[in-house]
C-alpha cells in the first residue's frame, strides 16, 4: 500500500460516508450546529483548493465564506447527499471562476512573513514524514505553487484536486464536468507537467535530479 | 500494451485509479520494458514526495463571520438567485396573478352568460312564435276539411263517383 492511498483512506475515515450523510441531511432541516461540523471538516480543504486555485490567501478566505454561505442557501438542490464532497468542490470552483472570469490569478509567495511564521510553527507542530520532505518542505512548496501556476487552468484544477486533495477521478470528472477519460489524461499531463519542474529544481539546486 | 499505451495510464495506475485487468497488464509491461519502468519510478516519486509536504499554510477562517451570514431557521426570508426575498413573496405573486387572470375571464363569462340568456328568450319566442304559427294552419286545415269538395258533392247529390 502506497504512502498517498494511506493518507487517503485515513483523510476518508476522520468522517464517515454515513455522518456525513446524516449531517447534511440535517442542515438541509436548517440545523445550523450540522453545518459547523461539515465546515470543520471541509473549511481547511476548500481555503486550500481556492488557495491553488488563486494563488492568493485573503481572496481564499473570502472565497471559502461565499462557498459555504452559498452551501447553506442551495443545499436543498442537492439531490443524493453522498455526492455532497463534489457538490461543495463545485461551488468553490464556481465561486473562482466567477472572480476570476477572463483574468488570470496573481499568485503570492507561500513565503511571505505571515506564512512563514505559520510556517515555522507548523513544522514543530507536525513531524515530516520522510528527511527530504523536511529540508526541501518550505522551498519545495514555493516550487510546487510556481508550478501549478504556470499550468494550463483545466491542468491546474484536476491536479490540486487529484494530487494534494487525493479526490477520486469520478468525483474529479463530477466537479469538472468531464467524462473520465478526459479527466484522466488531464491528470497525467499535469502530474508529468510538476514532475519535471520539481525535478528540474531539485536538479539545479541539490544536484538531486538522480532521485527521479 | 504499447510504451504509450502504458505512460499515459502510469498516473492513473500510481492512484490505483485503473481496473484490475488494466493494472496487471501494466504490470506486466512495466516488468519488461525499462525506459517505462523508469518513467513511472520518477513519477511514483513525485506523487510521493507531493504526499508527503504538509499542506499549504494556511486556516480556514473562522465560523463567526459565515454564520452569521446564514438564513436563520423559520426566516422571514428565503434565498432566491442570491437575493433574500420575504416568504410572502411567491404566495402574494401567485395570488395576484391568479386575481390577474380570473377578473377578465369571470367578465368574459358574465358576457356570454347575458348573450346566452338573450338567445334562450328569443328561442324560447320563437319557438312559442312557431307553435301559434302550427295551430292556425292546423286549424285552418280544419276548415279545408270541413269544406272538402266530396263531402260538399255528396250533399249536393252530385259526386261524380256515385254509383247510381
Amino acid at each position: 500500500m502506497t504512502a498517498q492511498s494511506e493518507r487517503k483512506r485515513s483523510a476518508q475515515n476522520r468522517i464517515s460516508p454515513e455522518r456525513l450523510e446524516r449531517l447534511v441531511a440535517s442542515v438541509k432541516d436548517g440545523d445550523v450546529e450540522a453545518f459547523r461540523q461539515i465546515y470543520d471538516f471541509y473549511g481547511g480543504k476548500i481555503v486550500q483548493y481556492i488557495y491553488r486555485m488563486t494563488g492568493s490567501r485573503p481572496e481564499a478566505e473570502d472565497l471559502t465564506q461565499d462557498t459555504f454561505v452559498q452551501a447553506y442557501r442551495k443545499i436543498g438542490s442537492l439531490k443524493d447527499n453522498r455526492k455532497f464532497q463534489s457538490w461543495l468542490y463545485r461551488i468553490a470552483q464556481n465561486n473562482v471562476y466567477q472572480k476570476y472570469r477572463g483574468k488570470q490569478p496573481h499568485f503570492e509567495s507561500i513565503n511571505d512573513e505571515e506564512g512563514q511564521e505559520l510556517a515555522d510553527f507548523q513544522k514543530l507542530a507536525t513531524p515530516m514524514k520522510s528527511p527530504e520532505a523536511g529540508v526541501l518542505s518550505g522551498e519545495l512548496q514555493e516550487v510546487i505553487q510556481k508550478a501549478i501556476a504556470e499550468l494550463p487552468e483545466k491542468y491546474r484544477k484536476v491536479f490540486v484536486l487529484s494530487a494534494l486533495h487525493r479526490l477520486s477521478y469520478q468525483e474529479i470528472s463530477e466537479i469538472a464536468d468531464r467524462s473520465l477519460a478526459a479527466v484522466k489524461s488531464d491528470i497525467h499531463r499535469a502530474r508529468v507537467a510538476v514532475r519535471d519542474k520539481i525535478k528540474e529544481y531539485l536538479g539545479e539546486n541539490y544536484g538531486m535530479s538522480n532521485l527521479f | 500494451m504499447e510504451c504509450r499505451t502504458c505512460f499515459e495510464s502510469l498516473t492513473a495506475f500510481i492512484d490505483g485509479e485503473v481496473a484490475r485487468s488494466d493494472a496487471d497488464a501494466i504490470q506486466q509491461h512495466l516488468d519488461a520494458c525499462p525506459g517505462c519502468l523508469e518513467q513511472y519510478e520518477s513519477l511514483h516519486y513525485a506523487t510521493r514526495l507531493l504526499d508527503s509536504l504538509p499542506e499549504p499554510y494556511l486556516a480556514a477562517p473562522s465560523f463567526g463571520p459565515i454564520e452569521s451570514r446564514l438564513p436563520r431557521a423559520g426566516s422571514r426570508f428565503f434565498d432566491w438567485g442570491g437575493f433574500l426575498v420575504p416568504r410572502w413573496v411567491p404566495a402574494g405573486a401567485l395570488a395576484t396573478l391568479l386575481l390577474f387572470f380570473s377578473v377578465p375571464f369571470y367578465w368574459t363569462t358574465s358576457s356570454e352568460r347575458d348573450e346566452m340568456e338573450r338567445m334562450f328568450t328569443a328561442f324560447v319566442e320563437e319557438r312559442e312564435r312557431l307553435e301559434q304559427e302550427h295551430l292556425r294552419v292546423a286549424s285552418e286545415s280544419r276548415r279545408v276539411v270541413i269544406s272538402n269538395p266530396f263531402t260538399q258533392v255528396s250533399q249536393s247529390g252530385d259526386n261524380p263517383f256515385s254509383l247510381r
